[in-house]
């Protein structure tokens, strides 16, 4: 039997689909009967879902600047 | 913060070696994120700007001999792990299981046979607007990817935020795919318990 702390642990491998049949299948059972872990696996998805949309870093306007002249320069010339 | 998205890859490599300084721009703020968390990921935070633009301008000089066999975004990322790996000085970091496995066997999230403590309460705030418009919460998650062990915010800055392939990162940080989503997962649940923590409680 997989405890709730198993299926935290496994929450990367179920969604990249890394498991075997059968831990699939416990896994798939318990989140039917745990609405705790239905909501972990919930909210691991969107804690991905934000971290892939968090722009931690734009370009400063000085260093966009000085790529678009250089780029300006070397294809103008290429 | 949308923008238009960028045209397909043939049409926006093609414009790329056509002089079409427009284009290049959103490029640039398209990708630059990614990139960033690349170069952070691999050669830290003191040399990391300076990385990306050196990958930015060795791809601008290469750029009329890109072909095209990878997605634009691909070669760009490659370029910069490169840029990012030749500017490393330090030994590279091993990876440790250990450690990862000791917190394990004491998360005080569960009792002793497994169960959750307290239950897993339902999140006020979900979608990636919500979370990412509470700047509370972003600095606390800052802090706390900080104090990620080496590996575990490293995996989490490629995979997550910088948006690379397991394979290449597998690839850079020399390490087996199994290993490297431990490490991703142990960095994603930390995520996830922050944000569960600042929800309940309203608390960093
Ligand atoms: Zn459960």
């Amino acid at each position: 039997m997989l405890s709730c702390k198993h299926i935290v642990d496994l929450g990367t491998d179920y969604l990249d689909q890394e498991l075997g049949f059968w831990k699939k299948t416990e896994m798939k059972m318990h989140l039917m009967i745990c609405r705790h872990c239905r909501r972990y696996m919930k909210q691991l998805k969107q804690t991905i879902a934000m971290l892939s949309r968090w722009q931690l870093k734009q370009p400063t306007q000085e260093q966009l600047e000085q790529l678009k002249s250089k780029y300006q320069q070397t294809v103008s010339e290429g | 913060m949308e923008t238009q998205p960028l045209p397909s890859e043939k049409e926006l490599v093609a414009r790329l070696k056509n002089n079409d300084v427009a284009l290049f721009d959103q490029v640039v703020k398209e990708y630059h994120s990614s990139m960033y968390a690349v170069a952070y990921a691999i050669a830290g935070s003191s040399i990391a700007d300076e990385v990306v633009q050196e990958a930015w301008i060795s791809a601008i000089n290469a750029i009329h001999k890109f072909e095209g066999r990878s997605a634009l975004k691909s070669w760009l990322i490659r370029i910069t792990a490169n840029e990012a790996k030749s500017r490393l000085r330090k030994e590279s970091r091993s990876v440790s299981l250990e450690a990862v496995n000791e917190n394990w066997a004491t998360d005080t999230r569960f009792t002793q046979r497994g169960h959750w403590a307290e239950g897993n309460p339902e999140w006020d705030m979900s979608s990636p607007d919500e979370l990412l418009s509470a700047d509370e919460l972003k600095d606390c998650l800052k802090k706390h990817i900080d104090r990620l062990p080496d590996n575990q915010q490293q995996i989490l800055n490629l995979r997550d935020i910088g948006g690379l392939d397991m394979e290449t990162i597998c690839n850079i940080l020399q390490i087996t795919a199994s290993n490297a989503r431990v490490l991703l997962h142990r960095g994603r649940d930390k995520v996830q318990q922050v944000i569960a923590k600042f929800q309940r409680t309203g608390e960093c």
